[in-house]
């Protein structure tokens, strides 16, 4: 009877190890896919001023002052929480223009990545902020 | 200001600007050579801002070339021609009062403390700083001396344009380490600048159009930064009274 007890611990703590070890690069190869991606997305002011200004968008969301045709001004879209900012840019709003089946479906927004679109956010975030430039 | 439509998707924008810019200076000892660096100041301004702007894949709101307004309701695509005559005055002043609230402004100190890091992780001196869309400018006037586009530089970043780092472009105006091959300025910074300058291409149709820099007081606008200790300007405070 002890010997059998024995020999179930001897198996689970065999078991554990075995699977601690195959687990433990797994989890470091993927942390270092995390880190490599955030790594590679770095923000550029003036890049994604670019973009910003590519697409136009200062056109219609005027920077601040009175709005243009009731449309929210840069100032008011700082404001906003970001999830909300990206919901409201990139997802819902528009009118659907830059869905895949819009009048500007052609337009750069729908092929923006990821890193781009979090950019054009924290840019529109850091809007109005008044940072210095050097 | 008027538009022109050629019916193929490209608008082009005419009409005259003025830009005054007021040099204010805060200097402990004063500045020699300020006249001088003012009169390039206006000169490379007014060229850099010379022959137009351009932007393509605009999307604005459809324009009726007969009624000469748009439609709010209907989008197009356009290229944009910007072909204004911009007319540059950058005058000294003397006193606060002279500042009024929406008024371009651009600073001269003693020195600025500030430091930057680039994006390859260098640490550099700040010669001027700027607030950008339409802020306050500042520079340091022993800095301005030796580079002397340090001061359109920072005008430009309140005429909303930002810094480049890119070693590829070093030829660029608004190219900010140091090394500079030359001081060009795109098209479309140009464009980018006669956008923030004009702030809403549909008050074109309204007639006698006259631009106004948001509703900014410059003078507290100013005040701030200056005070910023994040800043390090060293001036003659008894001059900011």
């Amino acid at each position: 009877m002890v010997s059998n007890i024995i020999k179930l611990s001897l198996g689970s703590i065999l078991f554990l190890f075995t699977a601690a070890c195959l687990n433990k690069p797994k989890s470091k190869e993927n942390t270092l896919i995390k880190k490599k991606l955030i790594d590679t997305c770095r923000y550029y002011a003036y890049d994604v001023q670019q973009i910003v200004s590519n697409l136009g968008c200062y056109n219609c969301h005027i920077l601040a002052g009175n709005r243009l045709n009731e449309i929210s001004t840069f100032e008011e879209l700082a404001k906003m929480d970001s999830l909300k900012l990206i919901n409201y840019t990139f997802t819902k709003k528009h009118k659907g223009w830059y869905s895949k089946t819009g009048s500007f479906k052609t337009a750069r927004m729908d092929t923006l990545t990821d890193c781009e679109i979090n950019n054009v956010i924290r840019y529109i975030k850091r809007c109005c902020k008044k940072y210095p430039y050097a | 200001m008027h538009i022109s439509d050629n019916g193929s998707g490209e608008l082009t924008l005419y009409g005259d600007f003025t830009i005054t810019l007021k040099v204010l200076d805060l200097t402990t000892n004063g500045a020699p050579n300020l006249n001088s660096l003012m009169t390039f100041t206006q000169q490379v301004i007014t060229s850099k801002l010379r022959g137009g702007g351009y932007k393509s894949g605009v999307i604005y709101f459809e324009y009726n070339s007969s009624t000469k307004s748009f439609n709010f309701r209907k989008n197009h695509t356009y290229s944009i021609r910007y072909n204004f005559n911009c007319g540059v005055n950058v005058i000294q002043i003397n006193m606060l009062s002279q500042l009024k609230g929406n008024d371009f402004v651009l600073a001269v100190v003693d020195s600025i403390g500030h430091q930057f890091t680039d994006q390859y992780g260098k640490k550099h001196n700040s010669g001027g700083l700027a607030q950008r869309d339409g802020g306050p400018a500042v520079v340091s006037y022993n800095e301005w001396r030796k580079n002397k586009y340090i001061g359109v530089h920072e005008f430009f970043h309140t005429l909303g344009l930002g810094d480049i780092e890119d070693l590829s472009k070093k030829d660029r105006l608004m190219y900010h380490l140091g090394d500079n091959t030359s001081y060009n300025i795109s098209d479309n910074e140009r464009g980018d600048m006669m956008s923030f300058l004009m702030r809403n291409i549909s008050d074109m149709t309204k007639g006698t159009y006259s631009y106004t820099n948001l509703n900014f007081n410059t003078l507290d606008l100013l005040r701030r930064f200056l005070k910023d200790t994040t800043n390090g300007f060293k001036y003659n405070k008894a001059k900011f009274r």
